[in-house]
């Protein structure tokens, strides 16, 4: 007991200092009231140990607002927003459906505790040394109490709203306390008899919260919970669920081997304990070059022996990254292929919506706008330049010469322009022959305009994509996106995009415009392409 | 005095030193991973045309820098760190420009790799400037005619005969814990 203690105060005493130096941290970078702080501060005993008493107060605060704010937000007020007009019996029903399926159900696999990658487990029992045994037993008797502390004054002042007696309320919050002690039990033993961690298995993890979350807001709609109070409350299951909670509880305390059940989740490298590095690492696989794809015949081949210089490397380029272009055009293709199965399947079954879908259509053209924005592989194609090309040869002075900066623009531009025209071109005969089949009025210059639109707005996407890239030059080494100003160029042209769908155009006027704008758009794109991207496009 | 300019003198001609006469290389050399060394070195022998020895082909360049045939046709992505620094080596001895600055060479070089490298950087000192900063004084004694050491944000010339005595450590860190027991 003494050692649990004592246990106990040195966790929170290594978690108050953290979070203390945390927060003055942040505060010392808010701008002016930052300068208050001097950087001594960190060593101030007194000042911190009264910061950290704040900090304790307000975590207690918290976890108890917390508490409230759950059911509050996700579980009172969808039941009082969509069923007032219930008797409130009902009400209550459907909260304790909601109740159990969130807190018993989702909640027990997402909100794991011991098998759960922490960095303050990581930092307690790996840098400190504290035994594994006493820091997992300490915390757990912890959090068992403050879980169940946090959760029954919610309970009760929410079940007392809904009419119902209050003991229901903390019992309620008793058996939820109970309940997750053995979820946790079992958690721990799959662990040790199977060795796996089910916190790992995003999977199974994101199913069950996703049907977890289906389940307990369709009686919403249905009107009708799945289970009633009585079931819930009644002296049998609730007597076992507490012997059972009990059990539970002494299998935790007496488990033997806590070394390796921490061990498994606080690796150096667990991707969890660091979320932004696996994020980066994603988006880096994402674009990346696979190297044994590639036979020794064919990375001795001479069919580039003809080309030269910056043709040459983006040949070779285009040709080792047939990821980045073959697939997304493939998938692009499939998903075309889909819509027109889709509209061929409409035009069987219900002649009249497709007679009402070319002017429906004609009139509703700036859906192409955010369409073809999609449908440009511009962006990832960027996004691989970037990482497997540009990152690495940017450091030569060659490279950086603007004569060679905008021949390669060139070059890229042209690629670019002739593999989103394809798409166009796909997208155009689908789109056509729809119309055709339809067997609704339709009118050449109908089709026409069709055809001019999309083509013209795959060529704006193919120019904007690249010159986004040269001139804002956005990827950092991480392929994070670091220039505010390309997200808030791309957002005004998708803003144009929803916003003209508003106005219901007549589809002359809006080709007009549409040929005009990409014109306009592409001469001055190119124009300050040729003047600035000298200076713009380099490694940051 | 905290600013100048550099200059490079031929015979008794002085010229500004322009960006075409340096050639600067990494120590943690990055080159494009998607390419094999061959590939990469045709298109950098292709955009600097004008500035290389015509007679050479890339085979010949390879078999300065003892290149391995089957090495040669690999991507860039599967070397090893001496094999992506002899590549970067191998740009220069191509463009051959003037001076040569090297970042803390022969970090973290294997054995074998790094002798090589020492090798190939004595024989470019006949016709090239080359300047590098390290921190290993025993390749500074093997490889330097001139040595300044920076300490406290002050350059500081060391004496040639300092360089090839025996005592040269000593003096070294003599002359560098001078200034730190202030």
């Amino acid at each position: 007991m003494a050692v649990m203690i004592r246990t106990l105060s040195s966790i929170l005493d290594i978690r108050s200092a953290s979070g203390t130096n945390r927060f003055i941290y942040y505060f010392k970078r808010i701008p002016m009231l930052g300068k208050l702080l001097k950087d001594d501060i960190y060593a101030n005993a007194v000042l911190k140990r009264t910061f950290s008493v704040i900090v304790f107060i307000l975590k207690v605060l918290w976890g108890f607002m917390s508490k409230f704010a759950y059911i509050g937000i996700l579980i009172y007020g969808p039941v009082i927003l969509t069923s007032s007009e219930l008797p409130i019996k009902e009400q209550y029903q459907l909260y304790l459906h909601i109740v159990l399926f969130l807190s018993f159900i989702v909640a027990a696999v997402s909100n794991v505790f011991i098998m759960e990658p922490k960095r303050d487990k990581y930092i307690c029992v790996k840098l400190m040394r504290l035994p594994a045994s006493d820091y997992m037993r300490a915390t757990l008797t912890l959090q068992g109490l403050t879980f169940l502390l946090y959760f029954l004054p919610p309970m009760m002042v929410f079940a007392s709203l809904l009419g119902a007696p209050v003991w229901q309320g903390a019992m309620l919050a008793l058996l939820l306390t109970a309940w997750r002690t053995i979820t946790e039990a079992l958690n721990l033993w799959l662990f040790a008899k199977k060795g796996i961690v089910l916190a790992k298995k995003l999977n199974w993890v994101w199913s069950v919260i996703g049907v977890g979350f289906l389940l307990a807001y369709l009686p919403l709609y249905l009107e009708e919970a799945l289970i009633s109070t009585t079931q819930l409350f009644s002296v049998p299951l609730t007597l076992v669920i507490l012997v059972l909670g009990i059990a539970a509880g002494i299998y935790i305390a007496r488990y033997p081997d806590y070394r390796e059940a921490v061990d498994a989740v606080t690796k150096r490298d667990e991707p969890l304990l660091d979320v932004g590095r696996m994020m980066k690492e994603s988006r880096v696989k994402n674009v990346q070059t696979i190297e044994q794809d590639y036979t020794a015949e064919h990375l001795r081949s001479s069919q580039w022996e003809g080309k030269k210089g910056y043709a040459y490397l983006n040949a070779i380029f285009f040709s080792r990254h047939k990821r980045l272009i073959i697939q997304p055009m493939q998938r692009r293709l499939v998903i075309v292929l889909v819509f027109f199965l889709i509209g061929i399947i409409t035009i069987l079954v219900s002649p009249e919506t497709s007679s009402k879908g070319v002017p429906y259509l004609m009139s509703n053209l700036p859906i192409f706008l955010i369409i073809m924005n999609y449908t440009s592989i511009g962006e990832r194609l960027c996004r691989g330049l970037f990482n497997n090309c540009d990152l690495s040869l940017l450091r030569y002075g060659f490279y950086r010469k603007r004569a060679a900066i905008l021949h390669n623009f060139t070059i890229r531009l042209f690629k670019l322009i002739r593999l989103n025209l394809l798409l166009a071109a796909a997208i155009s005969v689908a789109g056509t022959s729809l119309i055709l089949l339809s067997g609704a009025d339709w009118a050449l210059a109908d089709v026409i305009i069709i055809w001019i639109t999309i083509l013209c707005l795959s060529l704006f996407f193919s120019v904007h994509h690249l010159f986004m890239y040269y001139i804002f030059q956005p990827y950092s080494t991480e392929l994070g996106v670091k220039n505010p100003l390309f997200t808030i160029v791309n957002s005004i042209v998708l803003a144009i995009g929803f916003v003209s769908i508003q106005f219901q155009s007549t589809p002359v006027y809006f080709v007009l415009i549409v040929l005009l704008a990409t014109l306009v758009y592409m001469i001055i794109a190119l124009f300050l392409i040729y003047k600035f991207s000298a200076t713009t496009f380099r490694v940051k | 005095m905290d600013s100048g300019a550099a200059f490079l003198r031929k015979e008794e001609l002085s010229q500004p030193l322009g960006d075409e006469d340096v050639g600067y290389i990494f120590s943690l050399p990055i080159l494009p991973e998607f390419l094999t060394g061959y590939e990469f070195l045709k298109f950098y022998m292709d955009i600097n045309l004008d500035k290389i020895d015509p007679t050479k082909t890339i085979d010949d360049y390879f078999a300065i820098i003892k290149f391995g045939q089957e090495d040669r046709h690999r991507l860039i992505k599967g070397y090893s760190h001496g094999m992506k620094n002899k590549i970067q080596m191998l740009c220069f001895i191509i463009t051959r420009p003037p001076v040569i600055l090297l970042d803390e060479p022969l970090t973290s070089f294997d054995v074998i790799v790094a002798l090589e490298i020492k090798k190939l950087l004595r024989e470019m000192k006949q016709d090239h400037i080359i300047i590098f900063s390290t921190h290993i004084l025993q390749l500074a004694a093997d490889l330097c005619d001139e040595l300044v050491i920076l300490n406290h944000g002050l350059l500081q010339a060391i004496p040639a005969d300092t360089l090839h005595s025996p005592a040269f450590e000593e003096q070294i860190i003599g002359l560098l814990s001078d200034g730190s027991d202030d």
